[in-house]
């Protein structure tokens, strides 16, 4: 299989604000961007506070905990470079509130619950990228989903 | 301001296996050619295009119909969406004396040619920009119907939605597509045992909630509404609107994940025709999936947010119900032309033209589209004045 084939996991463009965001993952690290301005967190990395305009940031460390508040588990392959059904995509909010779209490593993708504790755990994929997923989190109460 | 109406509509067959045979261009032009028929002009007097965001080009199109007046044209960039918000671009050029009769074509080989069930094409991909490519794909996130259950899952955390409620969309537009000889899924009825027993693709949608991947091409042409007289053949175009959810790139952070473009767009529609959606005959829903026909019955307000487990209950969308939606079968049940097909039935339905499957005296309906991460449009349409 050539490296263009489908079969090869797409991959993010690791330039830019995405390139440092997934650099810290690969340090083992989830940082998220906050405003310098008004203090607003936000996911996916952009430019400009979508609050106030600021294009003052920084990147802060996560707490890296969250709870799982949607998700759906694949059964039939959708896409050629995943065929290893089912699996798992879940939505985490992190306690600081943002959003990632990511999985729950070490769990039965039917066992997972939307409302379960998780907190961030890095997903080696190769020396160059990592992937922010989670795991189950059972120190941190479970809460009731807004 | 010069009225915009709908003078003209034009399909090819609608098929899959073995596929059209034909190219995407090519059936578009098909569909052109005869919705000029329908609409009693030369080809040549098309003058402004709608081109489609995947498919021919506008100049491809001009060039192979033969137009030399073009004054015209442009592109609604909102996927699924796009044709419906095009009816509103064109009534725009029309109103603005840009053009004299606007084409809006798709011709699409969903099924022999591109697929609509993964984004592994590049080209495809960034039509929905980086957010996609950089924190979806990588988890496996490649395919419309992942991408919507999300919001399926977090609409049935808060209100608790029913398998019976999804399996109602899928078996109304069935039920319709009975009644359409052009519906891909004519002469294939559906029992609800048939819908349970569906495979499950990503939960909560079984194969049978997804929509038909189908090649096959449709044509609308928008003209004056105040043309000759012609027997109440031109529907009246009285509001279309576009909306877009905050942020439209990405489907996982808004404030409020059950907020799409519909909500924004539908109450902007329903003021500026004038009438709202009790007044609608019938409705043309959006159905890529089945959970975004009950979203979108929310949103566009037909009923309140987490009531349409219960409106889609009892036949109420089928002919005959309070409100028949998707009366040709839909993209479930009669093709998918990126939606096309649902304005394409609103006018047949609207010029009382829709055979065993007309809603009596139709004078309103309603078409809704969805596009990418939920974008949304919405097109309120009444018969012409000569008419009934």
């Amino acid at each position: 299989m050539g490296e263009n084939s489908a079969t090869v996991r797409p991959r993010p463009q690791l330039t830019g604000m995405t390139g440092e965001f997934y650099a810290h993952i690969a340090a083992g690290e989830l940082r998220i961007q906050r405003c310098s301005e008004c203090g607003a967190w936000r996911h996916i990395p952009r430019p400009v506070c979508a609050e106030c305009a600021s294009d003052d940031w920084t990147w802060e460390p996560s707490s890296g905990r969250g709870q799982i508040v949607t998700l759906t588990i694949t059964e039939r392959p959708l896409h050629p470079a995943f065929t290893d059904t089912p699996y798992a995509i879940v939505v985490v909010q992190l306690a600081e509130g943002p959003r990632l779209l990511t999985t729950i490593l070490d769990a039965d993708p039917h066992e997972i619950r939307v409302g379960t504790a998780v907190r961030f755990e890095p997903l080696r994929v190769d020396d160059e990228l990592s992937l922010p997923a989670f795991v189950a989190d059972p120190d941190q109460p479970q809460q009731a989903v807004s | 301001m010069t009225a915009a109406a709908i003078i003209g509509v034009g399909e090819t067959p609608y098929v899959r296996k073995p596929g059209s045979g034909r190219t995407e261009l090519e059936l578009s032009v098909a569909a052109t050619v005869a919705a000029a028929r329908d609409a009693g002009i030369d080809v040549g007097a098309i003058d402004g295009i709608i081109a489609p965001f995947m498919g021919a080009s506008a100049e491809e199109l001009a060039a192979t119909l033969g137009l030399t007046k073009m004054s015209f044209a442009a592109t609604v960039q909102m996927g699924g969406a796009s044709p419906v918000a095009a009816l509103g671009v064109a009534a725009m050029a029309i109103a603005a004396g840009q053009a004299t009769n606007v084409l809006i074509t798709y011709g699409i080989n969903g099924y022999s040619g591109r697929r609509a069930r993964a984004v592994i094409d590049i080209a495809d991909m960034f039509a929905f920009g980086d957010t996609l490519r950089d924190y979806y794909l990588p988890f496996g996130a490649a395919a419309p119907p992942q991408w919507y259950a999300l919001l399926a899952r977090l609409h049935k955390e808060r209100y608790g939605d029913s398998v019976a409620a999804l399996g109602a969309v899928a078996l109304a537009c069935r039920r319709h597509a009975q009644l359409n000889p052009r519906a891909v899924m004519h002469g294939r009825e559906l029992t609800s045992e048939d819908y349970l027993a569906s495979p499950m693709i990503t939960d909560p949608y079984r194969l049978l909630d997804c929509c038909l991947e189908t090649d096959g091409g449709a044509a609308v042409l928008v003209g004056a509404a105040d043309g000759p007289a012609d027997g109440g053949r031109r529907v009246r175009i009285a509001a279309v609107t576009q909306g877009r959810p905050f942020p439209a790139d990405d489907i996982v952070n808004r404030p409020d994940p059950l907020t799409i473009g519909l909500t924004h767009a539908a109450p902007r529609a329903w003021d500026a025709a004038g009438v709202g959606p009790d007044d609608m005959d019938f409705a043309q829903i959006y159905d890529c999936f089945t959970f975004e026909v009950l979203q979108q019955l929310e949103e566009a307000g037909f009923c309140e947010r987490g009531g349409a487990d219960g409106f889609v209950a009892d036949g109420n969308i089928e002919l005959g119900g309070k409100l028949p939606i998707n009366t040709a079968g839909g993209l479930l049940s009669e093709a998918h032309v990126i939606g096309l097909n649902h304005v394409v039935e609103a006018v047949r339905q609207l010029r009382q033209e829709a055979g065993a499957r007309q809603v009596a005296n139709a004078r309103w309906g309603a078409v809704t589209g969805w596009g990418d991460f939920g974008d949304g449009s919405i097109a309120v349409l009444e018969r012409g004045e000569n008419h009934g």
